[in-house]
């Protein structure tokens, strides 16, 4: 409730900013958070920038860029698993979002907005390689490929166990948890993001919390 | 209050979303109850682990490639009349560009040229193979006198405005362009050990029009920054 309260507008990019503070359990911790002023500086900084985007500044557009290359990135990354892969979607997402800025009314629903353009790169991508996969190699090479990969993955880039249980995760469990407890978003802005109920990203989180808890323990890594 | 529910609500729990009015009947649950204790500390510890995983940054070379995409995609296409359009000025203003336009021209009319030797020679008897060989040698050198001509001249015309542009994007135009320097000099390898493949005959061409296609891209990139500048300077 205190929550709503200082934040009260609608503002996704906060959310990602503050992710260290989401964990609120007394008035003390309020006092961690931005203060309204600062939210509201934030607001008018993003309105202005996607303005500018929109007017196809390129140092507006280098700009938003840089504010989002992190958050999109780790989250396409921990879609695909492959750098190569990753650094391609992220290229065409920021394409996507740069070309289709101007269709954009509000800057309370760029964030989102821009969020399902990256979400859904990763789904497309997904789907590609699963249909390339199934259509030129067989199942018993597919299987020792994998097998290999994961290894390969593993040594270079897992440095934590926890990054191997969210590899584990179906896509939808792993979305769902990669926005709330790794990227810091709360449930009511991730239905909009997955245009989904509360409800159905509060179940989907507890599964994924549930799955990363059994793969975990079974590593003993937890 | 039975573990099945308590599960649920110790995951509001954690995330401080748990209605007040369940909170004292969970609590009260979780003191009596060493599994869903234990679950409730491993949840907060995936939480933990979670809010410490590591954000990925991508190669510095990310933004340039979305910069010169833009850049290119920003260019507006339009179909000026003769004599008042941004093409005919460039040809017109640049003695450079003016030879490297005609040497399109003419790689596009000699291009057409071997396509249509390649066709017709195809057609011929097995017996003359040798002589056929030699025939298609010669057109793929002159293709590439033609080609080579054109690239040498788009690459000139872009160099001699090179400074004018930003020194990032020209680095990745220019790598772009040894890659595919390097892609038609191992097709052009591939080719005339095997002349008669006219697969590779035709991967070859592809490479090479491809580079023409970059140079063009590079120096209509070159033009409107120089451009851009003298706009500012007038400003």
């Amino acid at each position: 409730m205190i929550c709503v309260a200082v934040f009260p507008t609608f503002n996704l990019l906060n959310s990602y900013r503050v992710r260290s503070c989401v964990k609120m359990r007394s008035i003390g911790d309020i006092l961690t958070m931005p203060s309204e002023g600062k939210v509201e500086r934030e607001d008018v900084l993003l309105r202005d920038l996607i303005k500018r985007c929109q007017e196809g500044d390129p140092k507006a557009q280098e700009a938003m860029y840089e504010r989002y290359k992190r958050p999109f990135f780790s989250l396409i990354y921990r879609h695909t698993y492959n750098l190569e892969a990753a650094e391609d979607l992220l290229q065409e997402s920021f394409l996507k979002i740069f070309t289709n800025l101007r269709h954009v009314q509000s800057d309370k629903s760029f964030v989102g907005w821009a969020y399902r353009i990256v979400i859904n790169s990763c789904y497309s991508y997904l789907r590609a390689s699963k249909s390339q996969a199934a259509k030129t190699i067989p199942l018993e090479r597919v299987e020792r490929t994998i097998e290999a990969d994961n290894l390969d993955v593993q040594e270079r880039e897992m440095k934590k166990p926890l990054d191997e249980a969210v590899k584990s995760l179906p896509k939808k469990l792993r979305n769902v948890f990669l926005l709330h407890d790794v990227q810091g978003f709360k449930h009511h802005e991730i239905a909009r993001i997955l245009r989904c109920s509360v409800g159905t990203s509060k179940s989907q989180l507890f599964k994924a919390r549930m799955r990363l808890r059994e793969y975990l323990k079974s590593r003993q890594a937890l | 209050m039975k573990c099945s529910r308590a599960r649920r609500l110790i995951s509001d729990y954690i995330d401080n979303n748990l209605e007040a009015k369940k909170e004292p009947a969970l609590k009260r649950h979780l003191e009596i109850c060493p599994d869903c204790q234990k679950l409730l500390e491993e949840f907060e510890g995936i939480v933990e682990k979670a809010q410490k995983l590591e954000d990925h940054e991508p190669s510095s070379q990310i933004w340039l490639k979305i910069k010169a995409r833009l850049q290119i995609e920003s260019e507006p296409v339009k179909t000026p009349a003769f004599g008042k359009g941004r093409w005919f000025d460039l040809v017109i203003g640049r003695p450079l560009l003016k030879y490297a336009v005609s040497a399109v021209l003419v790689l596009a009319i000699a291009a057409g040229a071997v396509m249509l030797g390649v066709r017709y020679w195809k057609g011929l008897d097995p017996l003359q193979s040798k002589k056929n060989t030699q025939y298609t040698l010669a057109k793929l050198e002159e293709a590439e006198r033609h080609y080579r001509k054109a690239s040498q001249a788009l690459a000139e015309a872009f160099a001699s405005q090179k400074e004018s542009l930003n020194p990032e994007v020209a680095k990745v135009l220019q790598a772009h362009l040894e890659i595919i320097d390097f892609s038609i000099e191992a097709c052009r390898r591939a080719a005339f050990s095997d002349p008669n493949n006219i697969d590779v005959r035709n991967y070859l061409l592809f490479a090479y029009s491809k580079k023409i296609e970059l140079l063009e891209q590079m120096v209509t990139i070159e033009s409107a920054s120089s451009e851009e500048r003298e706009a500012d300077k007038t400003l």
